[in-house]
């Protein structure tokens, strides 16, 4: 249940550590898990100790400030599946991805729902160290 | 009221009864025979009375002698008895044996099973779906709500929580395997203090590789079994 000034975890390394929505897109309420949604960057990574491995140029994609599309996913409010399980995660989480659809950062750490290959979000997906 | 409006009223309610195979009749038709013998009026009954004709139909003390008396009306049982189970439960038991059909599962968490799963015990869920990964975590809270009776796993995954509901009965779900039981049994059905920092848990991830290994050395690696079948399903396949 992502809306309005919702504050949310940014999980790649595109800079941006914590994020707030301001807009959740398509006629919806609320943004679920594969949802697209608006947010504006309140917190970016420290610059060195972000991603080592990374270049600096990657961790510096996104400032304090920005105002970023972004989609959901993970979420703390409980996502039913179609064959009865439900699933539900201990935070809310996104990850920033261009006008076009396209994730802004390289890489993804943490665990994703599953539900955003059926949401055309598959490239995030495969990106993501785990998917549940 | 006249004989014949009281016959046609009675003939009319009986034709607004639903009719049914078992329908007691309501009206005898009267034999052509009696009406002529019935008294029409006050002096041909007290002449009856008088002469001590056997008199058919003798209405009783107290009604009007015009009114026939009133008939029997034969009370049957109800058309079937009602089926001991209600269908909702029909349709559980039905359901159950075709999902469960050695009862494995609901012995498992029963609640008169000594052996049963309880709350705070870690399990691991497999899937018939090869490309699913088995989920563990700890049990938090079992749902009995008999065919729809499911189970919370929480675990940590990539140092983020995460919790899982399951359907028991579920055709996806191939086996549960119960990895650690809690040392002490909880004192709580619902384990949801759990989700506080303070009493989390964390990963149950070292606690299911140390018990995958214990269980290669007894020989009874599921997995490997289930690994070894794809291969041999791609050697056929690469045969072919």
């Amino acid at each position: 249940m992502i809306q309005l000034k919702t504050m949310l975890n940014c999980i790649d390394n595109s800079g941006a550590s914590i994020v707030e929505c301001i807009k959740v897109l398509g006629q919806k309420r609320h943004a679920r898990i594969g949802d697209r949604i608006v947010i504006v960057v309140q917190r970016q990574r420290a610059l060195g100790l972000s991603d080592s491995h990374s270049n600096s140029a990657a961790a510096q994609k996104v400032r304090k400030g920005d105002i970023r599309h972004a989609v959901v996913v993970r979420t703390k409010k409980q996502l039913q599946r179609k064959d009865g399980s439900v699933v539900r995660f201990d935070d809310n989480a996104c990850v920033l991805v261009n006008k076009a659809g396209e994730p802004i950062g390289t890489r993804m750490n943490g665990v994703v729902g599953r539900e955003l290959g059926e949401k055309k979000w598959s490239k995030i997906l495969s990106l993501a160290p785990m998917h549940i | 009221m006249s004989l014949q409006t009281l016959r046609s009223s009675l003939v009319r309610f009986r034709d607004a009864v639903p009719t049914t195979t078992t329908k007691p009749k309501l009206i005898q038709p009267r034999p052509p025979g009696v009406l002529a013998t019935m008294p029409k009026t006050l002096d041909q009954l007290l002449s009856q009375l008088r002469t001590k004709k056997p008199v058919k139909n003798q209405p009783k003390e107290g009604r009007s002698p015009l009114k026939p008396a009133p008939k029997k009306i034969k009370v049957y049982p109800p058309p079937c008895p009602r089926p001991p189970n209600s269908v909702l439960s029909n349709f559980t038991t039905t359901q159950l044996k075709l999902l469960d059909p050695k009862g494995l599962r609901q012995r498992l968490f029963s609640r008169t099973n000594k052996d049963a799963i309880l709350p705070g015990d870690i399990l691991q869920i497999r899937f018939k779906d090869a490309n699913t990964e088995p989920f563990a975590g700890v049990l938090i809270n079992i749902r009995r709500r008999g065919l729809d009776t499911a189970i919370l796993l929480r675990n940590h995954l990539t140092r983020v929580g995460v919790e899982m509901w399951y359907k028991l009965y579920s055709p996806k779900i191939e086996g549960i395997d119960l990895v650690e039981r809690k040392e002490r049994r909880a004192r709580r059905a619902k384990l949801y203090y759990m989700r506080l920092p303070k009493h989390d848990k964390g990963s149950v991830e070292g606690v299911v590789t140390r018990w995958k290994k214990n269980r290669m050395l007894f020989g009874g690696d599921l997995d490997a079994k289930k690994n070894n079948k794809k291969k041999m399903m791609a050697k056929k396949a690469g045969k072919k």
